[in-house]
């Protein structure tokens, strides 16, 4: 069905809900959540639809200028279904935005002590260690067991090495008394590729651990079975709690 | 601006011609209301995040939001926040090649050579980047201007993936891997095949009508930014004002293009955050099922070919890459909103021979790279 408005009116309406879409991007930009949905590393498409969008709404503005072309009483379809699902992002928006956690691994498959099979789909990235003398972040780690592993190495190597990762805690029921996983999320593009990785960690009090926590995990890797998987495991000599860092996830 | 007056005016001679009286109410004033509300709602949304967030970076939502909900509202908001340059981009470019480049001009170039004509009309995507939606107008005014019908039906296929744009949003989205290159050469191929197949036709056997003189079709299928389509008027124009009515034309686009895009996110975010996967795993895991399950879902949500890629990312880990790469070539040859709109150039029989033949080609294709190949 089509529903007609004044011309005026259906310009500053659809103005209207392009400004809010501006809006929504331009704070998610600002506030340092724009992380939590997509890899920063497209940051600057962000910025390129923020200008896109404001000069899209100043170009709907200008019809409504007094003198602008067409009769002031004439009458316009107004895209009613678009514009109201439009609004359905900037709705869904308002809710206080927040990273993928545990409960977002109930639907995926979780890679625990090795990197996901079909990271990058088809042209699987070259993962690298960082480089940079940061300490070694979960991701690193899967990859250099990964590394061992195909270069027809032995997980042992690992064993006694010590280790200081960051993570959130995830557990389930699948777990052995005394264990968790300290996981991040890896991403490539946005939250929709996102796939949980994590190392697995004995330490006696995990039962006490809450699900999403962010910890601090030190101590040495011991090399042994864990869900029917034989992987380096940290055994925690330290669990303390941690800062969410400002870019949850790790990317690829 | 004496075109668009004129279009508004044919418009409204349409409207009482179909006996539907547009009835005058009252201008309302309460629009810019609420379009101030929106802007002062989201604003104090922001305000009130940020509060939060210097409590405590942990501070749950005045009213508890489950985790649930936050998870698909993540994800939803990741493929949508992603995709939008993609799609404004779209808008845009398909905005100012609908004011500034006369398709005509380009068509001259075409080859006469029946297959090079095909080749070429298949790559004309890269100089008219218009997307799935605006090609069905470009192409109706090409086969008005005598555009050969092989051509035609080579840009209709293939124009909407192989672009700059979809090439740039399929290379965010997956690397350049095998999907890019995938993609690209098997939307190409298709077209030009299904486009030499039609080359075996007389015109007359299936255009309907006579093209371009039954603009109001186009009106009934819910597209209102036919307004904008009339380069002959619109070379009278001064350049301020054609700029203005290429960002209007693409700002008619976003409303008509953004809805698709939020619908197919909307589902993408669902299936992977209310669905546990296990229940997909079965079918997306099957060579055949899951082929056959993401062509029917490309063609059910419709979504615009220069941010399908970023939906069908969530689809990767679940379902086969063969048959996210199904998703990504019918997808944008043909889907419920398209195949309506073929409706307008060609014949019914021959708009059921524009869905059989891209879907049977492209189920072909992705199984056979899928069993040869391992794709």
């Amino acid at each position: 069905m089509r529903l007609m408005v004044g011309r005026r009116a259906a310009a500053v309406l659809r103005a209207a809900v392009v400004l809010a879409l501006a809006a929504l991007l331009a704070i998610r930009f600002l506030d340092g959540s724009l992380g939590y949905f997509i890899n920063l590393r497209y940051g600057w498409l962000t910025v390129v639809a923020m200008v896109c969008l404001v000069l899209l709404a100043a170009a709907l503005l200008a019809t409504v200028r007094p003198g602008a072309r067409g009769g002031a009483g004439e009458r316009v379809a107004m895209p009613w279904l678009g514009a109201a699902l439009l609004v359905v992002p900037v709705l869904l928006a308002l809710i206080p935005p927040r990273p993928l956690g545990t409960d977002a691994m109930a639907t995926r498959a979780l890679q625990i002590g090795s990197v996901p099979a079909a990271a990058g789909l088809g042209a699987v990235p070259e993962l690298e260690v960082n480089a940079s003398g940061a300490p070694r972040t979960v991701l690193d780690w899967l990859v250099l067991f990964d590394q061992e592993t195909s270069g027809g190495g032995d997980l042992s190597r690992f064993a006694g090495e010590s280790a200081r990762v960051r993570g959130f805690v995830y557990r389930d029921e699948r777990f052995p008394a005394g264990t968790f996983m300290v996981s991040r999320f890896l991403l490539s593009c946005c939250a929709a590729d996102a796939s949980p990785i994590g190392l697995a960690v004995r330490w006696p009090d995990a039962e006490f651990l809450e699900d999403d926590a962010w910890v601090w995990v030190s101590g040495d890797f011991s090399v042994e079975s864990f869900l029917g998987e034989r992987m380096p495991v940290l055994v925690g000599a330290e669990v303390t709690a941690a800062e969410q860092p400002p870019q949850p996830y790790l990317y690829y | 601006m004496r075109a668009m007056s004129s279009q508004h005016r044919v418009a409204e001679l349409v409207h009482a011609g179909s006996g539907r009286r547009v009835r005058r109410r009252p201008r309302m004033p309460s629009i810019t209301v609420a379009a101030v509300l929106v802007v002062v709602v989201v604003l104090l949304a922001w305000a009130v995040g940020r509060h939060q967030s210097s409590i405590d970076g942990a501070f749950a939502a005045p009213v508890p939001v489950p985790a649930r909900l936050h998870t698909f509202t993540t994800i939803f908001l990741g493929i949508f926040i992603e995709a939008v340059p993609f799609l404004l981009l779209g808008a845009l470019a398909s905005g100012f090649v609908e004011v500034f480049v006369r398709p005509e001009t380009l068509a001259r170039w075409i080859p006469r050579h029946p297959l090079l004509a095909v080749l070429a009309g298949a790559g004309l995507g890269i100089a008219l980047p218009v997307c799935e939606c605006g090609i069905v107008v470009v192409v109706r005014r090409l086969l008005a201007k005598g555009l050969p019908l092989r051509v035609g039906v080579a840009f209709l296929l293939a124009a909407p993936v192989v672009n700059p744009i979809v090439f740039a949003s399929t290379l965010t989205a997956f690397g350049p891997g095998k999907m890019l290159a995938a993609r690209f050469t098997l939307s190409f191929a298709i077209a030009a095949l299904i486009a030499l197949l039609f080359g075996m036709a007389r015109p007359g056997e299936v255009l309907r009508g006579q093209p371009g003189g039954d603009d109001r079709h186009h009106h009934d299928h819910g597209h209102h930014h036919h307004d904008h389509h009339h380069h002959e008027d619109a070379g009278v124009e001064r350049l301020p004002g054609r700029i203005r009515t290429a960002l209007g034309a693409a700002a008619d686009d976003l409303f008509d293009v953004g809805r698709y895009l939020v619908i197919g996110s909307l589902l993408a975010a669902a299936l992977q955050a209310l669905v546990p996967r296990e229940a997909i795993l079965e079918i997306g895991s099957a060579p055949v099922s899951s082929v056959m399950a993401l062509s029917a879902l490309a063609f059910v949500i419709s979504v615009c070919s220069t941010v399908d890629a970023f939906v069908a990312l969530s689809f990767v880990g679940t379902f086969t890459p063969a048959s996210i790469l199904a998703f990504l070539v019918f997808g944008p040859m043909v889907d419920i909103k398209s195949a309506l709109m073929f409706g307008s150039i060609f014949r019914p029989r021959l708009v059921a021979y524009l869905i059989v033949l891209p879907l049977g080609t492209t189920l072909v294709a992705c199984l056979l790279l899928a069993t040869q190949v391992g794709f």
